[in-house]
């Protein structure tokens, strides 16, 4: 069928969004950043026990210039908010946000006037994970997701 | 602290400043002296500079606000510690709101951000503190949020700004 079936068993045809989309969700960069104790469970997931590795995301970078996926795993008080979106705007494109955690996702426990009441309201997000914090398998999870989400990825979308 | 040393105390800032000590507290087996406040300093340099005294370490220094409880609403507490008698006290001072306390700063060092601290959560103000600037919350920050008649959630919240960054914006 098509010019496949003319080229033989070792050539495979496909577009090039699904070769790029594919590359990006099979090699996921997050930065080094925590902010409190979800980040304890991140530091798990990229451990060898749950081994983040396996899902092609365990390179933990420590500038944002050279990660892709921004995993806000923790409270993000005022004082806080500016550096998460420096930290956001120096990432290159493009990138993809993680909220883990209740505080992450909507401010969690902390309802004051010192929380940003979720960090949606200051970066863009593309999976949240609920809990108190997440366990490690919830954010695999949500990685998981977030692959399956960059799989379908058009780039007339982001342009 | 047990009664006896409670008694050296105040017996010696009795003889020391006649008149100062307006109270004294004495509950759960700890001391604690409500001061006058013009006096705070003297008192402070007296007690940290006293051989069989020596509080030498202030532990913490707070604020309390007691609106609408008490005749004049905040309070300053200051914890002491002594690391040669291993002794604690507590000395109180009460503030009314637009008044200032004198700073200790000069006493302690470890007064200076706890002071600060005290500044920005109650609105008291430190008088001859070398740096009062806010602490802990962002400098556009209004307003002083452990003060009982503010609002939970403060007034005004951090939204994404127009062309990146972050802005503070007031709350409707």
């Amino acid at each position: 069928m098509g010019i496949e079936t003319h080229l033989g068993d070792n050539i495979i045809t496909t577009t090039v969004e699904k070769v790029a989309n594919w590359a990006r969700k099979s090699s996921l960069w997050p930065a080094t950043f925590g902010l409190a104790c979800c980040a304890i469970e991140m530091m798990a997931t990229a451990m060898s026990r749950y081994d983040l590795a396996r899902f092609g995301a365990e390179v933990f970078r420590a500038s944002p210039r050279q990660a892709d996926l921004m995993i806000v795993a923790g409270t993000v008080c005022n004082k806080m908010a500016p550096v998460v979106r420096r930290i956001y705007d120096q990432m290159p494109e493009p990138k993809w946000v993680i909220a883990m955690g209740a505080c992450a996702a909507t401010g969690g426990i902390f309802r004051s006037y010192g929380v940003v009441q979720g960090v949606d309201r200051i970066v863009p997000v593309d999976v949240y994970v609920p809990g108190c914090p997440p366990k490690p398998e919830g954010l695999i999870y949500a990685i998981m997701k977030l692959q399956k989400k960059i799989e379908k990825e058009r780039f007339a979308d982001r342009a | 602290m047990n009664e006896e040393k409670e008694h050296l105390v105040v017996k010696k800032l009795e003889e020391a400043f006649p008149g100062v000590i307006k109270k004294v507290i004495r509950a759960f087996g700890e001391t604690g002296i409500v001061l006058e406040k013009e006096e705070i300093k003297k008192v402070c340099q007296y007690l940290k500079e006293d051989e069989e005294l020596r509080f030498d370490h202030l532990s913490d220094l707070c604020g309390v606000d007691y609106l609408g409880k008490k005749e004049k609403r905040f309070e300053v507490v200051y914890q002491l510690y002594s690391t040669k008698t291993h002794e604690r006290l507590r000395l109180k001072v009460e503030v009314e709101e637009g008044e200032s306390v004198p700073t200790v700063t000069d006493i302690w060092a470890s007064a200076n951000w706890l002071e600060r601290e005290c500044w920005e959560m109650f609105g008291i103000n430190f008088e001859g503190h070398p740096d009062l600037r806010r602490l802990l919350t962002i400098e556009e920050f209004g307003g002083f949020p452990l003060r009982k008649d503010f609002p939970l959630m403060g007034k005004a919240e951090i939204v994404e700004g127009r062309e990146g960054g972050v802005k503070w914006q007031k709350r409707e």
